[in-house]
């Protein structure tokens, strides 16, 4: 009979066993293990979100998929064993591990390295038209204070590279204006033109504050040259200058509880107590953390950006850091581009290439421009050294050796004389970096053998271990025979020995994800049984039935009866050990032991442990590796640039370092131009195609650029000779 | 599932600028899966409509999905169409194009 199930639950742990076929599909969010055997065909579909681990066995056909949905993946790992042949298709987007064992064919086909993206995150700009001014129209610049206007002489506007907000410094026609340079007051900034005799003002600054003002007196040809100039800037830089008054760490709750006790409150001279400000957030993200700082504590209306989501688990920001520096390191590879408009904070990548097959950015002539300046640095420069944080186990593969010794006791050649031997098969994990150094090792399996003097073996045990793909041990089974004495010649009342099986050990260990911290896992139940043969006798003194294990009632004189129901093999011993992990880092232990034999409960207490249950599934590490700019290229000895990715997953890494070597190989041109009037259009983000001479009636284009800082600068406002000029600078995309 | 260039590159994220009242297509390709549709936000200020490239009439992606199931495990081209309204004001918006 087929078994069919579903899951779809935060966690779940699932085990199918099948003698003839099985369909499973599992979905979920959180934690997943499953474990599935049928006998003839699997055929699984395993969805997941943080951790997947399979198991698969069957002896015909297995067809599976794992897959891992959304960038909140973190492992993947399976395991599949066929007798037969199978496929397997697994998708991971960050760690994946899988081991094959088959005894006929195996096709498996692992996907790791690229993300499949299903979703395309657009920005998109719409402009009116017909936004260049220039001097040809009647241009000017007006400052308003509190919505009355000021005059003024003189403006300029910056939007310098790597910074973020606009600066703008202004000439006071009136020296007596400088009263109302207070940082109470709200600036405006518009610039104007005048069309067919109306004015038309576009703001270019909104809600301003000042920043800084000064005032200077002078003479000049006989006449006084006082000046008052102040600089004034967006409440941008007001709201992402914010900071926290306390320690604060955003932190993912799916991995992590954090408690305050682990922090140090910091007390000020006033005796003023300021205690870390832990913030858990389920399933944290880079979008959450935008959300937490740029809406809820720096107070934008909202924020929007094409930077990709991806997984956080902790972020830190020290009290009196701005907000922005605390969490620049999770964004800052992007090169972002930081703006506001209507209240709302843009945050946009710009490493961002043009994909081929979308439009072209919008063609700047430069026939318009005053000058256009292109310049590019070489770089030799042909790879980068990633480093990424990843899960890993300190080992990557193992070889298995086998030491064997005999050893002798007695007298040759007398009945006394026993040869003793004993094998082990050691398993040795070592790495691919140094093949040859063993970094742990572990015994697989131990055979002890000892044999008489007639080269008979009377006594053998055999131990083996099964350990998972992370190498922790999962089951221990020790099979004990020996010649013991069975049966008694009813002629001659002599005891006759047997070679026979008297004792079985199993150890069974089962792990499962630490509900509190996500990307641990723990030992969930440890079960060891003692099963052997058992010495049944009535005819003893006790009332009922006498019960002992063989090998002791033989060693304790209790041997009597030999007949054949004076033995049975069956359970002697049973020990559990069930862990329940505390949200407080400790665990609840409950023990039980059963001797079967007697029928009696030896133990059955629950108690506290002091300390972290969780041990690794896998060992959180920094991981380094080189990227070059596509699948195949061959390295050629080059310079490599490094950059660590911190918490931006690996696949979106990737493809940001691929961006980044293919603009350094192919493009990197800074582009200045400079006008004269205004280009309303243009502004940080901007993408524009510079369009150079033209040459036999073709416009040349000069590239696409990438706008990261403007200036404006208006002179002699209110005055005949009054000029505004403009320049900006772009990176080549 | 995978949304890709038109050069086979997987794509995630990206810019467009458009003026007032301006159309611009685009391409991107689509490694298909049955169960999965073709759609995007609704945008303010925008139309965005799709269609298979060797379709001749696009569709409002934004109220009315394209079910890929008929090009399952193909991989196909197709046109995006981005349909500015007449704006005053520069405006901006974020959207995300599905095919999940």
């Amino acid at each position: 009979m087929p078994i069919i199930e579903e899951f779809k639950a935060v966690q779940s742990m699932a085990q199918f066993n099948g003698s003839t076929s099985i369909f499973a599909n599992l979905g979920q969010h959180q934690g997943m293990a499953a474990q599935i055997h049928g006998s003839t065909q699997v055929t699984a579909n395993l969805a997941n979100r943080i951790s997947l681990s399979a198991n698969f066995q069957s002896s015909t056909t297995i067809d599976c998929v794992l897959r891992k949905q959304g960038e909140r993946n973190i492992d993947l790992s399976a395991n599949i064993q066929s007798s037969t042949d199978f496929e397997a298709t697994l998708r991971a987007k960050y760690g994946l591990y899988a081991r094959f064992d088959g005894s006929t064919v195996i096709s498996p086909n692992i996907i790791a390295s690229e993300a499949e993206k299903d979703e395309l995150n657009i920005h998109l700009e719409i402009y009116p038209s017909s936004s260049f001014l220039d001097n040809n129209q009647v241009l000017s610049g007006r400052l308003l204070i509190n919505d009355e206007e000021v005059f003024i002489t003189g403006l300029t506007i910056n939007a310098n590279r790597n910074q973020v907000g606009t600066e703008i410094s202004i000439d006071l026609a009136r020296t007596i204006d400088r009263a109302l340079l207070v940082t109470s007051n709200i600036f405006k900034v518009q610039l104007g033109a005048a069309v067919s005799g109306v004015m038309t003002w576009y703001t270019v600054l909104d809600t301003g504050v000042l920043i800084k003002d000064s005032y200077s007196i002078g003479w000049n040809n006989n006449a006084p040259t006082d000046k008052v100039v102040f600089t004034t800037n967006q409440q941008l830089r007001d709201k992402l200058n914010k900071a926290p008054m306390r320690e604060t760490v955003f932190y993912n709750s799916y991995y992590t509880t954090l408690n305050s006790d682990s922090y140090e409150t910091v007390y000020d001279t006033e005796g003023r107590a300021y205690s870390v400000d832990l913030v858990p957030i389920a399933g944290m993200t880079l979008y959450s953390i935008f959300y937490n700082v740029f809406v809820l504590r720096c107070g934008f209306t909202s924020y929007q950006t094409n930077i990709e989501d991806f997984e956080v688990k902790n972020c830190t920001i020290d009290n009196g850091q701005r907000y922005l520096e605390g969490i620049g390191g999770l964004f800052g590879n992007f090169n972002p581009i930081i703006f506001e408009d209507s209240g709302i904070l843009y945050i946009l990548d710009a490493t961002q290439l043009l994909p081929p097959g979308f439009p072209a950015p919008k063609q700047i002539t430069t026939r318009r421009y005053s000058s256009v300046n292109i310049t590019k640095d070489q770089q030799d420069v042909e790879g980068y050294i990633v480093t990424y944080s990843g899960t890993d186990k300190d080992w990557d593969f193992y070889v298995v050796t086998l030491k064997e010794s005999t050893v002798p006791s007695g007298t040759f050649g007398d009945t006394n004389y026993l040869t003793h031997y004993v094998g082990t098969y050691t398993r040795e994990y070592r790495r691919f970096s140094q093949p040859f150094v063993t970094v742990n090792s572990v015994i697989e399996k131990t055979i002890k053998r000892v044999r008489n003097s007639d080269d008979e073996i009377i006594f053998e045990s055999r131990e083996t271990f099964v350990f998972d793909y992370l190498g922790r041990e999962v089951r221990r089974d020790k099979y004990v025979d020996q010649s013991i004495p069975w049966l008694k010649d009813n002629l001659t009342g002599e005891i006759i020995y047997s070679f026979q099986n008297v004792r079985f050990e199993n150890d069974i260990s089962e792990y499962a994800q630490d509900p509190y911290e996500r990307d641990k896992q723990y030992r969930k139940t440890y079960t060891k049984t003692i099963r052997g043969l058992i010495y049944i006798d009535n005819s003893q003194y006790l009332n009922g039935q006498f019960q002992q294990e063989w090998l002791i009632a033989w060693g304790s004189g209790n041997l009597t009866r030999f007949d054949d129901v004076n033995k049975k093999f069956g359970p002697i011993w049973t020990r559990t050990e069930t862990e329940y992990p505390q949200a407080n880092g400790t665990c609840r232990l409950h023990e039980r032991e059963f001797d079967h034999v007697n029928d009696l409960v030896l133990l059955d207490q629950e108690g506290e442990q002091v300390g972290a249950t969780s041990i690794n599934g896998s060992v959180p590490k920094q991981l380094k590796t080189i990227v070059y700019e596509y699948d195949g290229y061959v390295p050629q000895g080059k310079t490599l640039l490094s950059m660590s990715l911190n918490e931006i997953p690996f696949t979106i890494g990737k493809a940001l370092v691929r961006r980044l070597l293919k603009s350094i190989r192919t493009k990197g041109h800074d582009l200045t131009m400079e006008y004269t009037g205004i280009n309303l259009d243009i502004h940080r983000g901007t993408p524009i195609c510079a369009i150079g001479r033209n040459v036999n009636g073709e416009d040349e284009v000069l590239g696409n650029f990438l706008v990261d800082a403007y200036s404006i600068v208006a002179k002699n406002l209110g005055q005949e000779t009054q000029t505004i000029n403009s320049t900006f600078q772009g990176k080549e995309i | 599932m995978a949304i890709l260039d038109i050069e086979g590159n997987p794509i995630g994220s990206l810019s467009l600028h458009l003026e007032s009242a301006e159309v611009a297509t685009a391409q991107i390709q689509i490694r298909c899966i049955a169960g999965k549709f073709l759609r995007c936000d609704p945008v303010d200020d925008a139309l965005i409509e799709a269609k298979l490239s060797t379709d001749t009439l696009y569709v409002n992606i934004e109220t009315t999905p394209i079910d890929l199931t008929p090009f399952d495990t193909l991989n196909k081209i197709f046109d995006l169409r981005f349909t500015a309204s007449s704006v005053l004001l520069r405006v901006f918006h974020d959207f995300k194009v599905y095919a999940r």
